[in-house]
């Protein structure tokens, strides 16, 4: 019988780690065995993508994984966590006593300062624990080929921002000539201004018009948005990689809000203010464009 | 419609609405600049928390230029500022009188709903 114990604590430094076995291994699986089940707020994983302690990973290596327990676990904030495991260890101060002055983990060999260290984090991390947001992981790239958002390359307060709209934004294409639809084909949109007449002008801009597109980003290429205020101006609206929408409002700073101060999910539904017509969802083939 | 001037007028005024489009500017006449002069010398210091800031799309206010002094003013919802100095307009003069000042069809129709005047 053997365990290899990891405390997961370092981010530069390989974490420390020792191998119990016979007598040693088995004081910590008895102290180690479940208790009580943990209750339903608690059996969340905490998170494992923080700076300092995260924990102590257990793992049974050459031989069978001992009753009521998976091969590898973790024990942190004094609970067992692992496949079908959430629950209290028979030894509530477990991390304490392994990472103690006489506990397991001083064959590890570490020096006085970085064991006290290690104490203090656990200490700490017990105290985190009820104050942090709940944190969703891994985090989820919804949108892979859609541009960054990076609203302060464009809001420079100069040749930027005043000289690139809505449709340079959207299109992730800068002019610095407030680019008109359709105009780089030699047509640009007529008058009164409409869905209409705007859609079209931007198709000979080499826009993709994708009705159906339902709010769902393209495989290739990114996905823009056209409303229109009928008769005054129009507007464009560009999703981004975490699927939330983002939009320029003319020569002023890009902006990841709607008028009413929200995210934005779905253009359709934000508070555009007097844009009132949903007119498309277009594609912006990355390089295909023209835009004057 | 769309931005018309002619060479270096010594007063401009423009409306700040769009986003396609480039924000409207047009040449102010000496009788228009004066109303505008007269309005804001006729306003009381502001006093009291400035209004809501406007919204990020749609008609975000009015500016007027004088280009020999280089004073600059800004109004949008009651409030008008020139340089560090702002004052209260609660019938919203100023932006009135600088969109009257907008030559015929320079301005969608619908602007006085637009900027809810």
């Amino acid at each position: 019988m053997a365990l290899r114990i990891t405390v997961d604590v370092f981010s530069g430094r390989p974490n420390p780690v020792i191998v119990l076995d016979d007598d040693a291994a088995r004081e910590i699986l008895a102290r180690t065995q479940p208790a009580d089940r943990l209750k339903r707020g608690e059996t969340k994983p905490p998170p494992e993508s923080i700076l300092g302690y995260r924990g102590i990973v257990v793992e049974q290596v050459e031989t069978r994984p001992a009753e009521g327990l998976p091969d590898r676990f973790r024990i942190v904030d004094g609970k067992l966590l692992g496949s079908k495991l959430a629950h209290r260890p028979a030894d509530p101060g477990l991390e304490d006593f392994i990472c103690g002055s006489t506990g397991p983990l001083r064959l590890a060999q570490l020096d006085d300062d970085t064991m006290a260290m290690i104490r203090r984090l656990i200490e700490q991390r017990r105290g985190l624990e009820l104050k942090w947001p709940p944190i969703k992981w891994p985090t989820r790239v919804t949108c892979r080929c859609a541009p960054l958002y990076e609203p302060d390359w464009w809001n420079d307060g100069g040749q930027k921002q005043f000289n690139n709209n809505c449709y340079n934004y959207s299109t992730n294409h800068r002019t610095d000539t407030f680019a008109q639809p359709g105009r780089a084909s030699g047509q640009m949109y007529p008058h009164p201004i409409a869905c209409s007449g705007v859609r079209p002008a931007a198709i000979r801009d080499d826009l993709i018009d994708s009705p159906r597109a339902d709010n769902r980003c393209p495989d290739e290429g990114h996905l823009v948005a056209l409303v229109v205020g009928p008769g005054w101006d129009y507007h464009w609206y560009r999703k981004g990689r975490n699927g939330r929408w983002t939009h320029k409002p003319g020569g002023t700073a890009v902006t990841n809000l709607d008028n009413s101060g929200n995210v934005i999910t779905d253009p359709r539904t934000a508070d555009r203010g007097a844009y009132t017509d949903f007119c498309t969802f277009m594609t912006v083939m990355h390089g295909h464009i023209r835009l004057k | 419609m769309g931005t018309s001037g002619s060479s270096n007028p010594a007063w401009t005024a423009g409306v700040h609405a769009f986003s396609g489009r480039r924000d409207p500017v047009w040449p102010l006449t000496p009788a228009a600049a004066a109303r505008l002069v007269a309005a804001w010398q006729a306003l009381a210091p502001l006093d009291g928390s400035p209004p809501p800031p406007p919204p990020a799309l749609g008609y975000r206010g009015c500016s007027a230029d004088d280009a020999a002094t280089g004073r600059h003013w800004s109004a949008y919802g009651g409030l008008v500022t020139c340089a560090e100095e702002a004052r209260s307009d609660p019938a919203r003069t100023f932006e009135r009188l600088v969109i009257a000042s907008a030559p015929a069809d320079v301005l969608p129709p619908n602007i006085a709903e637009l900027a809810a005047l």
